[in-house]
């Protein structure tokens, strides 16, 4: 990795909503919901590296991807693109400033590889007009000219030049995933944005398609974002790697050091579930809570604090992060319950209980603590007492007063600040408020590298 | 056992001696399918669809008498000098009046005497050439039209939709009438009547699909690549959208030639006395109301049969166009073979 | 104790472009809660040898010739009637997308229902009562709510479970997931497939997993077979397989996946596509693409044979592979090395029979 003083391709505060519900009558009525896809995103690309972005899907990877190059309209934010001058400096140019004539005479430097490569090439071109296009489109050249330079970029990917007559129907998913390369190739880029360009492809040509990015970057000295939900492929790829969660960037890193010892607890539990293969393999696995929640209605504070396993708890008790993340899971899950047996078996634990298991106090507190975990008593007397007072409310007047005073006596800082992006060591960038001094106190455990990771699962 | 990941590595494997030796056999893995254009597809399943293949002869046929039927000149040039029916189709007194079929007169004569064959067989030239004309005009309008409503969305979307819903909302031949009365009667004036209406069905056919088209990343990719809307629009969704047009265009021939024919009944398609199917209809329905003591059944029954018959034809035709596009969509899917 | 027991199954498909071979000669046996793998890439054949377990092959397929035995039963050989009494209920399925495995105009639990009723002759209310337990199990939470919401209602690693609660609602003897968390996020699979692990042990089920993951068929799997090109080209158990491969094509799979933490090497690939199988190269069908090919194997078909001593093995061989370098028609050996940790101890590889 080259790291040039200035990055070539710096983000700043990107953010990306959708408008749900767009209909006319709604937008009149005010019937509007935001989806954040994209929410404060924060990054710099440097000359020559690949820049790995992954998450599971819905954390708005791909939106991402788009936004930057505006092929969907960013909300908010700034792109600054620097552009290579005729006498090698670089001019920054503010991509979500243009007209739409100036930014497509840009896509010349900005192009875009996509992940399905039977949905991304027309099927009524043939191959040397689906590569020969951006030629005609920036008047690069014509004629013989054209189709000269179309048969070697062919030639470039790993195609014969005699494809070039020939429609994509024709070719494996693998090639087509060359020819939609050449393409992008063609107008000679700087930065390729490749949106999961390996994800539809079997193993053995995935490696043969990672090999020819590789290869390319080495000879036309390209910058590329690589956005990808496979684990392994990204680690492979990229020289730093950026991990998203529900729209943000949660923790941001050399690839070595990011794979080799994770800070945020996302990161941590992601990486420790990626399948190896070798069977005697034995990892720890931490096995996050529940699903990603809606990006219609993200968690206030942190938005992993609903799944993380390392919440921190609150100031006023003394209590330690398992207990505390036991306390939060029954805290969650008291809304979403429709009686008190089915809150139950919304705990780790819990299984199917009768109405006349629970009559009694002591052994509605019983199973409750058992089916999620909750230690008998809690080592904090304060929350103990807490604690027992949910218990009572629960039994005598049902969840939803139960459900209050959860919310209004247990409150951990993750549920109410937002952490920042902070720079932990040099290109280290973790959003996590156990690396933030305020909240950071003695006891907390942070993720540990890999292979001693403490298994809480 | 191990927490270490990354242990086991492969090392000798090398994919360089296969791509540096020669082809150890003969086979190799390019595939030498081609896909016909939809043209020929279109030909090939007209020539195996029988009933397709006999409406496109009828078609053939009816089109070599809208040719060749009388000399044709256009801006007093004349680029057609055959004239292939015996008799001049407006004519009077060629033969009695009401004569029955003969050899002389294969399909008789009508009230004024002149030759009913050569006047159905003239014919041709105003409906079938309306129906193909009107189809051209309002499917390309409506193309267009519908193209740019589905491309851009939004407001522009919301805009052009609703004066679609509102042509829709006047019955389309009651429009034509209206259209007819005030513009006059006169082969142009009906073709901008039907044309009117009639852009709007392709132009909401071709939106619907156009939404399904656009998804495709292939249109991202060319906007990618800075393409200009236009170009995104007409060459990379519209020949992808464009194939129920087809179908529906096929069609519609049909459906205009009916409407030119019932204008023509009611009588206010073309001036009387003009050799149109449905004029011809509206000057002989006496003969079936009042029959009299004789039915003359040809002077009705020829030009209704070639109504039906070209209806027909162009039909079958579009059921045959109907299946070849649609069997070029399944290929287009690459179900080649099962997966897995 | 031997469960299901195929034999010499071949599976062709009349298409207009040809007559695909998609399972050609396939034996194997799964015993009574074996953990079985199938593994190999798209156009394998891995998916049409599930479902011609179950009979499930649509026209233009045909289960040409082969026998499947489950239990000694020939199941090809049985009445539409007695197959159906065999599928959800002794052997059921799981597949790839779960959307579209539940039918979206029924609630989830009254498609986990419908089987128990149909093939226990439970009573409506016992039905709801088990489906409920089920819901349970699988770990979908407030089952008794979620008893009545439709599919949409379902996140995607929610619909796969409740996919298995509906392949577990009879207690089978074999569960076949044909690419049971290909669709799912990675910490979506992971409890997936924690999920499937702990059931069939609870169940006592055997499970034939189809997938492309090699680290999947790591996880879960205790024997393994590759296919390749519709044809079995290894069996073994699962670490023979990942330490001492024998078939250049389990080498070539195994070479070419990004592994975590392995350095930043170049990843070895296999060159071009597995052969479209309408037209299968003669020989070896892995030659073209094979580094180690040489011309007998463009002229002679490999069997499955034990690769320590040559000879040919049955459906129920521990260790198998289709090479010609093991039968001695090969005049060099295959020189690639298998090494485990940094220390670079080697394992494997480097036939020299």
């Amino acid at each position: 990795m080259t790291e040039r003083d200035q990055p070539i391709l710096e983000v700043r505060n990107l953010s990306k909503y959708y408008e749900m519900g767009g209909s006319f009558v709604d937008s009149l009525l005010g019937r509007k919901q935001e989806v954040k896809a994209v929410e404060s995103v924060d990054f710099e690309l440097y000359k020559g590296e690949t820049l790995g972005v992954v998450g599971e899907s819905g954390c708005g990877k791909t939106t991402l991807g788009r936004s930057l190059l505006r092929l969907i309209e960013p909300t908010d934010g700034s792109i600054i693109y620097r552009q290579e001058q005729e006498d090698g400096t670089r001019e920054e140019i503010e991509l979500t400033d243009l007209s739409s004539s100036a930014l497509r005479g840009l896509r010349r430097d900005l192009q875009y590889i996509f992940q399905d490569p039977f949905a991304s090439l027309n099927p009524r071109m043939t191959v040397g007009d689906i590569v020969g296009e951006p030629l005609d489109i920036h008047n690069l050249a014509s004629g013989e000219e054209r189709n000269e330079r179309v048969r070697e970029l062919l030639e470039i990917v790993g195609l014969s030049p005699s494809h070039a007559y020939r429609y994509p129907h024709e070719f494996s998913g693998g090639q087509r995933q060359r020819i939609g390369i050449a393409r992008a190739l063609a107008v000679d880029p700087e930065i390729i944005v490749c949106d999961e360009p390996v994800s539809a492809l079997d193993v053995s040509v995935q490696a043969q398609i990672l090999n020819l990015l590789e290869d390319l970057q080495d000879e036309f000295d390209l910058s590329y974002i690589f956005i990808a939900h496979d684990l392994s492929v990204v680690e492979h790829i990229s020289d730093r790697v950026a991990v998203m969660y529900l729209g943000e960037i949660a923790e941001a890193a050399p690839s070595e050091r990011l794979f080799a010892s994770p800070k945020h607890p996302y990161t941590e539990a992601l990486l420790s579930v990626i399948p190896e293969p070798d069977p005697n393999w034995v990892g720890n696995k931490i096995l996050l809570e529940g699903d990603v929640p809606s990006a219609l209605t993200p968690p206030d504070g942190c938005r992993f604090h609903t799944r993380c396993h390392r919440i921190i708890p609150p100031e006023e008790y003394d209590i330690d992060q398992d207990a505390w993340e036991s306390l939060r899971n029954l805290k969650l899950r008291v809304p979403d319950a429709s009686s008190v047996p089915d809150l139950i078996t919304f705990g780790r634990k819990g299984e199917l209980v009768e109405d006349e298991a629970i009559e009694e106090l002591s052994r509605l507190d019983e199973i409750l603590r058992s089916a999620f975990e909750i230690p008998s008593p809690l080592s904090d007397p304060t929350a103990e007492d807490h604690l027992s007072e949910v218990v009572e409310l629960l039994h005598g007047e049902g969840l939803d007063a139960a459900g209050e005073t959860l919310d209004e006596l247990f409150v951990s800082p993750c549920e109410t600040v937002s952490p920042e992006l902070i720079e932990t060591e040099r290109l280290h960038q973790v959003s996590c408020l156990l690396y933030d001094d305020e909240y950071r106190s003695g006891g907390l455990e942070v993720p540990q590298t890999q292979s001693d990771a403490v298994a809480d699962d | 056992m191990s927490t270490e990941r990354g242990q086991i590595q492969i090392k000798g494997f090398h994919a360089e001696t296969v791509e540096d030796r020669e082809g150890l056999s003969e086979w190799t893995d390019e595939k030498d399918t081609e896909i016909p254009s939809r043209w020929v597809l279109i030909g090939r399943q007209l020539v195996r669809d029988r009933l397709a293949l006999i409406g496109a002869l009828f078609v053939a046929f009816m089109l070599f008498w809208a040719l060749f039927s009388r000399p044709l000149s256009v801006m007093g040039t004349t680029i057609q000098p055959f004239e292939a029916v015996p008799y001049d189709p407006t004519r009077t007194g060629v033969g009695d009046r009401y004569e029955s079929p003969s050899l002389a007169h294969p399909f008789g004569t009508d009230r004024l005497g002149r030759d009913l064959f050569s006047r159905v067989m003239y014919g041709t030239r105003f409906s079938v050439t309306i129906g193909i004309i009107v189809t051209a005009i309002a499917a390309s309008f409506g193309v267009v039209y519908g193209g740019v409503s589905g491309y851009f969305g939004g407001r522009i979307d919301d805009v052009l939709m609703r004066i679609v819903d509102m042509v829709f909302a006047f019955p389309g031949l009651v429009l034509a009438l209206v259209i007819v009365s005030m513009l006059g009667r006169g082969y142009w004036q009906l073709v901008a009547a039907f044309t009117l209406f009639g852009w709007a069905g392709y132009a909401r056919l071709i939106r619907g699909e156009i939404l399904k088209v656009k998804q495709n990343e292939y249109v991202l990719a060319a906007k990618a690549l800075g393409a200009r809307d236009r170009k995104v629009l007409f060459r990379h969704i519209v020949p992808n959208a464009i194939a129920p047009v087809i179908v529906q265009a096929t069609l519609a021939i049909g459906g205009v030639v009916i409407g030119v024919a019932a204008l023509g009944f009611l009588g206010v398609g073309f001036a009387p006395g003009t050799p149109e199917w449905g004029t011809i209809l509206d000057a002989e329905k006496g003969t079936v109301v009042a029959a009299g003591d004789e039915w003359r059944w040809w002077a009705t029954v020829f030009p209704g049969l070639m109504i039906f018959i070209f209806v027909m034809a162009m039909n079958m035709i579009g059921d045959a166009v109907n299946d070849a596009l649609d069997a070029q969509n399944e290929t287009n899917v690459d179900n080649m073979g099962p997966q897995g | 104790m031997t469960l299901l027991e195929v034999n010499n199954l071949t599976v062709r498909f009349y298409t207009a472009e040809g007559v695909v071979t998609a399972v050609d000669d396939l034996s194997f046996t799964i015993d009574r809660g074996e953990k079985f793998g199938i593994v190999g890439e798209s156009g394998a054949g891995k998916s049409v040898s599930a479902l011609s377990v179950l009979r499930l092959i649509e026209n233009p397929g045909r289960i040409e010739s082969g026998e499947i035995l489950l239990d000694g039963e020939n199941l090809l050989e049985m009445s539409d009637k007695e197959i159906r009494k065999v599928r959800g209920n002794r052997v059921s399925m799981i597949f790839q997308d779960a959307q579209t495995a539940l039918n979206p105009v029924y609630t989830v639990g009254e498609q986990i229902s419908e089987p128990i009723r149909h093939h226990l002759d439970y009573s409506e209310s016992e039905a709801k009562e088990r489906a409920i337990e089920l819901l349970d199990t699988v770990g979908i939470p407030d089952p008794q709510t979620r008893y009545s919401d439709y599919p949409h209602e379902f996140s995607g690693g929610m619909q796969q479970r409740a996919v298995i609660a509906m392949a577990l609602s009879c207690d089978p003897d074999l569960l076949i997931a044909d690419e049971p968390t290909t669709a799912l996020d990675v910490m979506t699979e992971a409890k997936i497939l924690n999920e499937l692990d702990r059931l069939a042990e609870e169940f006592d089920t055997a499970v034939q997993l189809i997938t492309h993951d090699l680290g999947v068929i790591a996880e879960v799997c205790d024997h393994v077979m590759v296919m390749y090109a519709g044809q079995p080209v290894e069996t073994a158990s699962v670490d023979d397989l990942f330490y001492d491969p024998k078939h250049p094509y389990t080498v070539g799979l195994m070479a070419s996946i990004p592994r975590i933490g392995a350095g930043d090497t170049r990843l070895q690939t296999i060159p071009g596509v597995m052969p479209d199988l309408i037209d299968v190269p003669t020989g070896c069908t892995f030659h073209p693409r094979c580094p180690y090919a040489e011309d007998v194997c463009t002229q002679k078909e490999p069997g499955l044979v034990d690769p320590a001593t040559g000879t040919e093995v049955g459906a129920d061989a521990d260790r198998g592979a289709s090479c010609l370098a093991y039968t001695g028609d090969l005049a060099n050996d295959l020189t690639f090395d298998v090494t485990v940790g940094d220390a670079g101890q080697s394992v494997g590889g480097e036939s020299d029979d």
